[in-house]
């Protein structure tokens, strides 16, 4: 009981002072280091969305990446076919994966397990070989490059183009998004979701429309992993086929079982640690997927509930032996 | 148009035979474990890289065929023993596992094999005259070792003890164990084999793709529709499931784009997954 | 890495250094080794207290591709070694950073913002993936970083999609279709069938030869097919019956594998199998197979050495033996790696030309970019040791490189033949920009 008040308390202090630290580091670390923690901030975002199908309502889908490269290609098309500004482009991109994440998911929620995944990983590959072939649309794997305009919101003028304006904008985006799903899994909804996850068919006999709830989920973590492909595309000023491809969704599942599934915070610490041996191993070793492979399987042997839970785990031990 | 037809048919049964036998290592660990081995298309792809040093070594394709197998099948002992014995009850566990496995081996074959890829030579090269063209023997010989090693299969499943064994421990586990019956070697043979056909059938395909570090990548995927579409478990499913991919891929790249046609194949696999989820054969 | 650390060494100044290039261009075959070695022996040079010139490299060393990375790396490291030797640029030592594109465009564009931001290199070059080069066109141009592309084929790049901070001195889909075209409509047939990889390179290339066959009375067909395919039994039967030439365009497995299957359908007995050299590099027609021999390549260096022009040999033994590359077109010691011998050539060419630049404007920093790739887009280079595959003309207006080309056919012993060599004049076509005013 008062580990649960300390807790929130806990989580708003900690919260608080991360992002303390975050708004305050483009002040002392160069100019690329801005652009690596822009890119993380991108992929915090889509491994947290990740994890709330998987983590919290118990689905695994290997085909988040659809819903990514709608996004980045929704912001990228917009802005350089159709002219429109970036602030619509960007809701755009949240709003037509949701659309996608509505179909795809309309189907694919009527299955389980391995099957949902396959499905999953089908319409991936179909967005995929769409986005490769239908260049003249996509630009194929060559992509496309585009120059958004400064992002516009009442009086607030955001420059893509320079770098801590970009990082200040994905880093409240992925702070507002992350806060926003810590409201959703914390609310009932969420308990209905961690109920799904834990034992469908109780649920379903309680009278709960588990397909309807786990569409809903799908479909927020659709728009949110759109909304992050979407941001990737603003700071990177591209989008190509390659981020459809299924092995872009392996990334969050990498950065949510490392990190701890279920907690939000987790995936966000998994994609932190990854992606900084990413960056640091290269001078030392060029192949990081070896390192990448050999730490999934050890942490899901070692510490299936990643670090995260590792840690919690500890916590309780010590709450219970004190 | 009718030869074009013809050939067509031909080759998606016989390509469909070698999905299928893609597809069989998979087949039997999915649906006698329990397991979703993302690692499949790399054990597939390592059978072909040791057949490639063997080869270089001994210059005969058919020692290689055999060895290369058995290679696979010891390291397929060695994930079940050391790295999946744990969790071989936790499906979703076992997925991320053997999805790490797949990357770090990939990587490991591509620093010591290599990135470019290479070749095997098949063992017949004769190429018979089929209406216009001509068609490699190759294809249908290994079409013909596919038929006879699922129809192997199946006699081991239901006539030879150990076929019998793996099949009660699917049953009901429990039970297999009150009877006595080594249900930890069971799963640690049963994996063995899975990896062993995966190779094999890698070796196989490696004389029409040739040998490369990804070339599971693609396999994967396709050998994971085989298996779900014609039920897990179910071989005369897989098979069947198989040449239908094999046909519609091939057959429709008549008359649409190849890409389209592939994604009216992969289409039908959805209809297929959500009107019979357990598979075309599957219970 | 060899091109990063040096001692400096006691100075002669820059007389030593135009007596060594001029002995080096006296020399024949046999003499230009000995002299090589004896001239960097010989030519004491220092690096005062002027900074280094940072140039950045980035290729494929991973995921896919990677025979060309491998090839693209080890040339620019030892042509930048071997400058560095021969006293740098502007008596300014070069250092090098080399880095992974990991064939994704994402991963490249970080890399490219790293070498700019973090190890704040002047220029930067390397890579043959078109998507990494797109991704870091935005960055090029934000930065105002020259950008030296490995081999990118992607046509438009100095076409309608150029920016003024790119620079290639290699062929690509347009140049390839505009020199072979003729060559292989004169002499292979007047019926084409364009089987391709789905994807923008291999549409491309099915448009540039396609249309340049159309207008001249031809006839051809498209069939496109998935990159990584395995079975190549559907579209090869869709082909033509009165096809005279199929022309495929596919990378890695797949490559190997149409070909292949080509000659196992019996398609080889009635027509003509015709390539851009690019589908095998790295790879070597011993592991393509024998069912190669009969094929027709475009070639934008010879692989062999005796297939060289003999005029080049003076510059091209040299070339080969700092590379570690035998006569045959293999690595020195690895008989069963073969070169990406019309690729890589342009890793050794550029630290040349950067040089000539330099040199000719006064370059000292950034603030001289635009006059630097002004001055290095105007030059007309002559064969000569750090140019081995003959003359080559930059253009202005698009940033866009000239030289020659070849065709070949793989003989019975799996040779690379020279059949024709297309003068690098056959190869121009409009240029769709002008770059001039942009910059």
């Amino acid at each position: 009981m008062i580990l649960s008040k300390i807790s929130h308390f806990g989580f708003v202090l900690i919260f608080g002072l991360v992002l303390l630290v975050l708004a305050v580091l483009p002040f002392f670390v160069d100019l690329y280091y801005q652009t690596f923690l822009i890119e993380l901030f991108v992929w915090v975002l889509f491994a947290i969305s990740f994890d709330l199908i998987f983590g919290y309502t118990g689905l695994l889908s290997f085909g988040q990446a659809l819903f990514f490269g709608l996004g980045s290609y929704t912001v990228t098309i917009f802005v350089r076919k159709f002219g429109f500004n970036t602030e619509l482009s960007l809701f755009l991109s949240i709003v037509i994966p949701i659309l996608f994440a509505w179909f795809v998911g309309y189907f694919s929620v009527k299955l389980t397990g391995i099957h949902f995944a396959i499905i999953t990983i089908i319409f991936a590959m179909i967005g995929n070989i769409i986005g490769e072939t239908w260049t003249s649309f996509t630009g194929g794997s060559d992509g496309l490059t585009f120059s958004p305009p400064p992002f516009r919101l009442g009086l607030l003028s955001v420059d893509m183009m320079d770098i801590k304006s970009n990082y200040y904008f994905v880093l409240a985006i992925v702070a507002i998004s992350y806060l926003f799903l810590r409201r959703i899994v914390q609310s009932p909804l969420g308990k209905v979701f961690i109920s799904i996850r834990e034992n469908e068919e109780r649920v379903q006999l309680i009278g709960y429309n588990v397909q309807r709830y786990k569409l809903v989920a799908f479909i927020i973590a659709g728009g949110l992993s759109g909304l992050a492909g979407g941001l990737y595309s603003l700071t990177l000023k591209y989008a190509g086929a390659s981020y459809l491809h299924w092995s872009v969704s392996g990334h969050a599942v990498v950065y949510t079982v490392v990190g701890g599934m279920g907690t939000l915070i987790g995936p966000a610490l998994g994609a932190g640690i990854i992606m900084s041996l990413e960056h640091y191993l290269i001078d030392i070793l060029q192949t990081t997927d070896l390192v990448a492979g050999i730490v999934l399987v050890f942490m899901i042997l070692v510490a299936p509930k990643g670090l995260v839970g590792y840690i919690q785990s500890m916590l309780k031990k010590g709450e219970t032996s004190a | 148009m009718i030869s074009n037809l013809a050939v067509a048919i031909l080759n998606g049964i016989v390509w469909g035979l070698m999905m299928a036998l893609i597809a069989l290592g998979l087949n039997m660990i999915c649906g006698l474990l329990y397991i979703i081995n993302m690692a499949h298309g790399a054990l597939y792809m390592l059978g072909a890289v040791v057949a490639w040093y063997l080869i270089e070594l001994t210059g005969n394709f058919w020692i290689a065929l055999i060895i290369a197998p058995l290679c696979v099948g010891v390291i397929g002992i060695l994930m079940e023993k050391g790295l999946l014995r744990t969790i071989e009850d936790k499906p979703i566990m076992t997925i991320i596992c053997t999805f790490g496995v797949m990357l770090a081996v990939q990587e490991l074959v591509l620093i010591v094999f290599g990135g470019s890829p290479r070749r095997i030579d098949a063992p017949i090269t004769y190429c018979f005259p089929l209406f216009q063209l001509q068609y490699p023997l190759m294809r249908v010989v290994i079409a013909a070792i596919s038929g006879l090693v699922m129809a192997g299969l199946w006699f081991f499943l239901r006539k030879a003890k150990y076929g019998l064994w793996m099949r009660a421990v699917v049953q009901d586990r429990e039970m297999a164990v009150a009877i006595g019956i080594p249900v930890t070697k069971v799963y640690m043979w049963t994996f063995a084999l899975g990896s062993a056909l995966a190779a094999f059938s890698g070796v196989l395909a490696a004389t029409i793709v040739s040998v490369e570090f990804m070339m599971g990548r693609e396999v994967l995927i396709m050998a994971f529709i085989i298996v779900i579409v014609g039920g897990m478990g179910n071989l005369e499913g897989s098979v069947l499931a198989a040449i239908m991919i094999s046909l519609i891929q091939g057959v429709g790249s008549l008359f649409v784009p190849p890409s389209i046609a592939m994604v009216f194949a992969l289409a039908f696999m959805i209809l297929v997954l959500l009107i019979r989820p357990q598979g075309l054969f599957g219970e | 890495m060899e091109a990063k650390k040096r001692k400096p060494k006691k100075a002669q100044g820059l007389l030593t250094k135009k007596v060594s290039r001029r002995d080096f261009l006296k020399t024949t075959a046999v003499g230009a080794a000995g002299l090589t070695l004896g001239s960097m022996a010989f030519t004491p040079f220092t690096y005062g207290a002027e900074p280094p010139i940072k140039i950045g490299m980035f290729n494929e060393y991973t995921v896919f591709a990677t025979e060309y990375g491998y090839w693209m790396g080890k040339v620019g490291r030892t042509a930048i070694a071997k400058m560095n030797e021969e006293g740098g640029i502007a008596g300014r030592e070069i250092e090098l950073f080399d880095y992974d594109t990991k064939c994704k465009p994402a991963w490249g564009a970080s890399m490219f913002k790293k070498m700019i931001l973090e190890d704040k290199v002047d220029m930067i070059m390397g890579s043959i993936h078109s998507g990494v080069h797109k991704a870091c066109f935005p960055l090029a141009e934000q930065y105002k970083t020259p950008f030296f592309s490995g081999g990118a084929m992607t046509y438009e790049f100095t076409g309608k999609d150029a920016i003024p901070y790119y620079i290639r001195n290699h062929s690509h889909a347009r140049s390839q279709a505009v020199a072979g075209w003729k060559w292989g409509f004169d002499n292979l047939g007047k019926k084409w069938t364009f089987l391709v990889a789905d994807y923008a390179w291999g549409h491309s290339l099915a448009r540039e030869f396609g249309s340049r066959i159309r207008a001249a009375g031809g006839k051809t067909q498209e069939i496109r097919a998935p990159f990584a395919t395995a079975d190549f039994v559907p579209f090869l039967q869709k082909v033509d019956h009165d096809t005279e030439v199929l022309f495929t365009v596919f990378l890695g497995s797949a490559s190997l594998a149409v070909l292949r299957q080509t000659v196992e359908l019996g398609l080889h007995k009635r027509l003509k199998r015709f390539t851009v050299i690019c589908t095998t590099e790295g790879i070597g027609q011993k592991v393509v197979g024998k069912e190669s021999a009969g094929a027709y390549y475009i070639e934008y260096h010879p692989r062999h050495l005796d297939q060289v022009p003999k005029e080049l040999h003076p510059y091209e033994i040299p070339y080969r033996k700092a590379c570690g590359v035998d006569d045959d077109g293999n690595e020195v010691g690895n008989p069963k790696v073969a070169i990406a011998g019309s690729h890589m050539w342009s890793m050794w060419v550029y630290p040349y030309m950067i040089k000539q630049g330099i040199e000719q404007t006064g370059w000292k920093n950034s603030k001289k970019n635009a006059d630097l790739i002004k001055a290095i887009c105007s030059l007309k280079l002559k064969a000569g040791p750090w140019c081995p595959v003959g003359d080559l003309d930059m253009r202005e207006q698009d940033h866009q490189g000239f030289a020659d080309f070849y065709i070949s056919r793989v003989e019975p012993d799996l040779k690379l033949k020279v059949l024709a060599r297309i003068p690098k004049e056959k190869a121009i076509y409009e240029p769709e920009v002008d770059l001039r005013k942009k910059l």
